[in-house]
């Protein structure tokens, strides 16, 4: 049974291998996606890297969980052919170290696919576990989430602890690999005859704090979720970010505009918007995101 | 992790390009993949409309009556990428000129709106009076191909017909809200500095541009969604009038009008032949 599940599974696991053409003289190849959340998420996210500012009022952050469900796994090239297709999804705990498999596409026709598309998407009861228990899987079904996150926050000798779960479902559409030393980073991904391409759809931890939904000057501070938790308990919830008005914020705390996005008016509100942004591509790279 | 500086610094540059002017001589460059219709440049005139504008309800249930809503308009940008959280995405360029000269690769985080390829531009700074009705703004230009968002340009300093009214702001707003017993005669001044961006820029990126084509000489209208400046308007936050004259909003109500105004979705933009 061991030998099945790691081989035969896997490829059944909802995979869809069609490849848009079924004889090609440029050979075939693999793409293995992966999930990684990073040092921030697997370790902490201090307020200073190397001289650079990371959290701009002091605070630590430090995950003791960060579940993420990845699912429907799509690689198209620019006529909407379809090389492979995950139907599933796995529940990922990226504070678990290392990169997690989430799916293999053998057998991928040696060309360029791009358009790569993916989701992060409540749990199911088919929702399978990578580095996640089975306890959290049922944490997840039962609240109806996509990402849930346990964590403590600390700046001197205050703490903060908080258990957020979010429901958004997002299509994280047409992904494209970041620029890297000026060259345009490839959209998709490229399949090289006999090669297995690994892609990591890669988790940014930091993006819960961020204080603007939409510009690139965004920054990332916890001061105003600290400050909600009313009954100073150390604990912050999300009813308490629910009571924080975002225009009693003073502006020198974080602008916290939302830009067309509409019903933004309160903490809680804008840190689930901001539970969609959590995805990203081969580390930096960019993909739309959407509501689902 | 934090959005790179190079990109951050490639958005500058082609955002300062964009509001100098120095992009509308390459707008004609873009040739976005599979649009086949882009390219062509057209004249897009400019209006303004804001139905409902002069009395409403407000979501906190306040009966709005305005007197004045004065608005120093600036600049007017269309692009071909999609609002934040949209469906669709903006398609890329294959000139590499026209990929440089445009605002196609901000390669924000997502969620983040990238506005894609320019398509067109009205350049005219004015100031209406929305209580007023619509008003004609100014005639800008433009090339054919898909719109999906703009950005909206507060006009600084005030120009045109209201600029007496304005003073050094950008939206003056006289008005009564009108809930039970409770009555609110208020006065809101609102200047640049409190709509700017993180660049400290009086402009609204990623407005909605109810996406369709641009196809010939035609006008596009931007309404003006008054009401919902005033969503979160709690007027009880607003002293009462001692003696009948308008009392300047501050503090939370003021917050929350500012809010109001800095939303993007309360800036429509529409195209008609």
């Amino acid at each position: 049974m061991k030998r099945f599940s790691r081989v035969v599974a896997p490829a059944l696991f909802a995979l869809v291998a069609a490849c848009s053409s079924s004889s090609s003289s440029s050979g075939t190849g693999t793409i293995a996606f992966t999930s990684w959340g990073e040092e921030y998420i697997e370790q902490e996210i201090p307020p200073v890297v190397d001289g650079e500012t990371i959290i701009v009022d002091g605070w630590t952050i430090k995950y003791s969980k960060f579940l993420v469900v990845l699912g429907n796994i799509k690689v198209q090239d620019a006529s909407g052919a379809v090389a492979a297709e995950q139907k599933g999804s796995k529940l990922v705990d990226h504070t678990k170290v290392g990169r997690k498999p989430l799916v293999t596409f053998p057998s991928v026709e040696a060309k360029a696919w791009t358009h790569v598309s993916y989701e992060i998407l409540p749990a199911t009861a088919t929702t399978e576990l990578a580095g996640a228990s089975d306890a959290d899987k049922a944490l997840m079904i039962q609240g109806g989430y996509s990402v849930y996150v346990e964590a403590t926050a600390t700046k001197g000798a205050v703490s903060k602890s908080y258990k957020w779960g979010f429901q958004t479902a997002t299509l994280f559409d047409r992904c494209k690999a970041a620029n890297v030393d000026g060259k345009d980073g490839v959209d998709g991904v490229v399949v090289k005859n006999g090669i297995t391409e690994t892609v990591e759809l890669t988790i940014h931890g930091d993006h819960l704090y961020y204080d603007d939904l939409q510009s690139i000057d965004a920054k990332v501070r916890f001061d105003n979720i600290a400050a909600a938790d009313a009954d100073n308990d150390g604990v912050v919830t999300l009813d308490e970010l629910a009571k924080v008005k975002l225009a009693a914020i003073p502006a020198t705390q974080g602008k916290y505009g939302t830009g067309s996005a509409s019903g933004i008016s309160d903490l809680r509100a804008f840190v689930t918007a901001l539970s969609r942004t959590v995805g990203h591509y081969r580390g930096e790279g960019e993909c739309f995101a959407s509501a689902k | 992790m934090q959005p790179q500086k190079l990109l951050r610094t490639s958005l500058a540059i082609a955002t300062a390009l964009a509001v100098s002017g120095v992009l509308g001589p390459f707008l004609g460059c873009s040739s976005s993949g599979g649009d086949s219709t882009t390219g062509k440049r057209i004249v897009l005139k400019a209006r303004v409309e804001a139905p409902s504008a002069a009395s409403f309800t407000s979501k906190q249930g306040w009966a709005v009556t305005l007197s004045k809503a004065a608005i120093s308009t600036g600049a007017f940008y269309y692009y071909d990428g999609a609002t934040i959280f949209a469906q669709r995405a903006p398609a890329h360029s294959a000139n590499p000129l026209a990929r440089f000269f445009t605002v196609g690769n901000a390669f924000a985080h997502p969620g983040h709106y990238q506005a894609g390829n320019a398509r067109g531009e009205m350049l005219t700074a004015t100031s209406v009076d929305l209580v007023a009705g619509g008003a004609d703004l100014g005639v800008g230009d433009g090339v054919t191909g898909t719109v999906r968002s703009a950005t909206f340009t507060f006009g600084t300093p005030p120009v045109g017909p209201q600029a007496a009214t304005l003073g050094t702001h950008v939206v003056v707003l006289e008005g009564k809200a009108v809930k039970g017993a409770d009555t609110r005669v208020f006065r809101a001044e609102i200047d640049a500095a409190d709509i700017a961006d993180l660049e400290n820029r009086p402009i609204l990126e990623g407005c909605p541009f109810a996406e369709t084509q641009l196809t010939a000489d035609g006008t596009v209208t931007l309404t003006v969604n008054v009401p919902m400046w005033f969503e979160l308007v709690e007027f009880d936050q607003v002293a009462a009038s001692a003696d009948g004259k308008p009392v300047t909003m501050d503090g939370i109500a003021r917050n929350e009008l500012v809010r109001g105004l800095k939303a993007g979705d309360r800036y429509v933009f529409t195209y008609t032949k």
